[in-house]
């Protein structure tokens, strides 16, 4: 990895009186523009990990890199007006109102007026609460979604390369938390930050993260990967017990139709005879055969099903769903586990059939995953 | 003479006298919360230091108020100055106390957000703690006024300034002609203080605690 935003070096946490190190041996290296999730069980030292970066604790030996520059002494107050920085209590001043929240760092740098109040005004915007609405308002008017929205506008306000954030959407219902994650994730798609976020929730990770750094305890790396090949391909034991069952279903969530090969299937067009529709299936090895009305996929026949006379659009079962290629292999696997043919079809933009998907193409994307070295792109 | 005749008559007098027992109070007040506030400041986050502080604060208090300002006539004489050295160590404890109390109850979530955007330690307890905690430490500066609204009156044993004059001339010549008025005029002076204050420190509540920070 060349030149990462943020490069952990050989750090170390002990406390005084605490003969195992809170971090032991560190060393981590952050990709400049994603997001990397440190997840791991409680007291695995990720916290403390995030906490270091922006020097809350102060290492007790190792060497942190922001972009390059080595700030392990650096001005910690410089530091972090650099570096955004968002926990799970969010942390609102209760005295200030909305605005004057959001402009704390702007102000400390010494913006003018009026460059914060558009600042201001374009963030609220960006987390998606109406400025004219929310500006004036205090932290108790909130709820608890809104305030983690505005914690993250304050975060970002003097637009800060890097953010950290620890457990962001933790103390969040489960409906506004995955509306956040949802839109923190079209927010970065825009302004590709450096984010390092903390949680224990693998699912959060998988979802959120580009790389995933799993960590055991004293903050040791048990796995640095990406999510796929953390679902696909866990480095061991405690890797596995930590993303517990299901973890090649899971990693279906990550893969869409379109990444999936996709196989051929014996067709027959709707106004062909039960003649055709033998020989399409004669050479094909399959067991049914698919009927297409100009191009759409309308029904599944048998090759028992083929009588004599009867039109095709009489014959056997209507297909039940299409799929598309921005569907999830793991909503495809749904649809093959529905469908008796064991195979789904797939469609165009326009309708207009492609081939179908099968369990095997879904093996084949898994297998695609585990080899995968690791580079997928931040826009997924 | 009723009492009303008698205020009446010597109403001039019981007015300056008023007023004087309010600047004694004020002043004393004023340095009271500068010095317990500072302290506080020095000691809420050292459980050692607080704890000195606020046993000395506390001893102050117990010490009889008249005892007090006998003691402090030897090194500070007659009137004004020991006066308002007595008072001013009267008022310390509920101050202190409240500074210390309202300091350490910010929120630690808010404490760390401050923090992880990079306030200083000085601009996070001017920007951050210290107004929080001012509900709180103006609640102790009130119950010092309160406290010290009282206390002023037996300045007048040791030719202090305020309404003290009134009481002890009265119960000085008690049974004479309008002893018992004097009296009564100087309690009700100090009274009438106290529901004043009371209203100014509501007016200060409503002008220095963010709309946010009031419960």
């Amino acid at each position: 990895m060349s030149d990462p935003a943020i490069r952990l070096h050989q750090l170390e946490k002990r406390y005084r009186g605490q003969r195992e190190p809170a971090v032991r041996d560190l060393s981590l290296e952050i990709p400049r523009g994603e997001i990397v999730v440190l997840v791991g069980p409680s007291g695995c030292g990720k916290s403390t990990t995030l906490r270091l970066i922006n020097r809350l604790i102060e290492p007790t030996s190792g060497r942190i890199e922001l972009d390059g520059e080595d700030v392990t002494r650096a001005d910690p107050d410089a530091l972090r007006r650099r570096i955004g920085y968002v926990i799970q209590q969010v942390g609102l001043f209760p005295h200030m109102t909305v605005a004057d929240n959001v402009a704390t760092v702007p102000l400390m740098l010494g913006w003018d007026r009026a460059r914060i109040a558009a600042r201001v005004d374009e963030l609220l915007e960006l987390v998606g609460l109406d400025p004219a609405q929310y500006r004036g308002r205090y932290p108790k008017e909130l709820s608890g979604g809104q305030s983690q929205r505005v914690g993250v506008a304050r975060a970002m306000a003097a637009d800060p390369p890097v953010l950290l954030m620890d457990e962001p959407f933790g103390a969040i219902d489960p409906i506004t938390r995955e509306r956040l994650q949802d839109e923190l994730l079209r927010i970065q798609a825009d302004v590709r930050k450096t984010i390092v976020m903390v949680t224990h929730d693998i699912d959060e990770a998988v979802k959120m993260g580009d790389r995933i750094a799993l960590l055991r305890e004293g903050a040791q790396i048990a796995q640095y990967d990406t999510p796929e090949r953390i679902l696909t391909a866990p480095a061991d034991r405690f890797v596995a017990d930590f993303i517990g069952s299901g973890a090649l279903v899971r990693g279906l969530t990550l893969a869409r139709v379109g990444d999936a090969e996709l196989t051929p299937w014996p067709t027959v067009d709707a106004g062909g005879s039960a003649e055709e529709a033998r020989a399409s299936l004669r050479d094909s090895g399959r067991d049914a055969v698919l009927v297409l009305d100009e191009q759409r996929p309308l029904r599944w026949i048998a090759a028992g099903e083929l009588g004599n006379g009867s039109r095709l659009q009489e014959l056997g079962r209507p297909v039940g769903g299409v799929l598309t290629a921005d569907v999830s292999l793991h909503d495809a696997l749904n649809e093959l586990i529905g469908s008796a043919t064991g195979a789904a079809p797939v469609v165009d933009e326009r309708g207009a059939y492609r081939g179908v998907v099968e369990l095997r193409s879904l093996s084949a994307a898994v297998a695609a995953m585990r080899d995968g070295e690791g580079d997928r792109s931040p826009s997924q | 003479m009723t009492f009303s005749e008698y205020i009446d008559s010597r109403s001039e007098r019981v007015v300056d006298l008023t007023i004087e027992h309010a600047e004694v109070v004020l002043l004393s007040i004023a340095i009271a919360t500068v010095l317990a506030v500072g302290v506080g400041i020095a000691v809420y986050r050292r459980e050692r230091a607080a704890a000195v502080a606020l046993a000395v604060a506390g001893v102050f208090l117990t010490i009889p108020s008249f005892a007090l300002f006998g003691l402090l006539i030897a090194p500070l004489g007659l009137g004004y100055p020991p006066t308002v050295v007595a008072l001013v160590l009267y008022a310390l404890l509920p101050i202190l106390r409240n500074t210390v109390t309202g300091l350490r109850g910010v929120d630690p979530a808010v404490l760390e957000a401050a923090r992880g955007m990079g306030m200083s330690t000085r601009r996070r307890l001017l920007r951050i703690e210290l107004p929080l905690a001012w509900p709180v430490i103006l609640t102790g500066i009130r119950v010092s006024t309160l406290l010290s609204l009282g206390i002023a009156a037996i300045a007048a044993a040791i030719n202090g300034p305020g309404l003290g004059d009134l009481i002890f001339e009265g119960l000085g010549r008690i049974g004479a002609v309008n002893a018992v008025n004097e009296t009564l005029a100087g309690i009700l002076g100090i009274v009438v203080l106290a529901l004043l204050f009371d209203v100014l420190f509501f007016g200060v509540r409503r002008l220095t605690i963010s709309r946010g920070a009031r419960p």
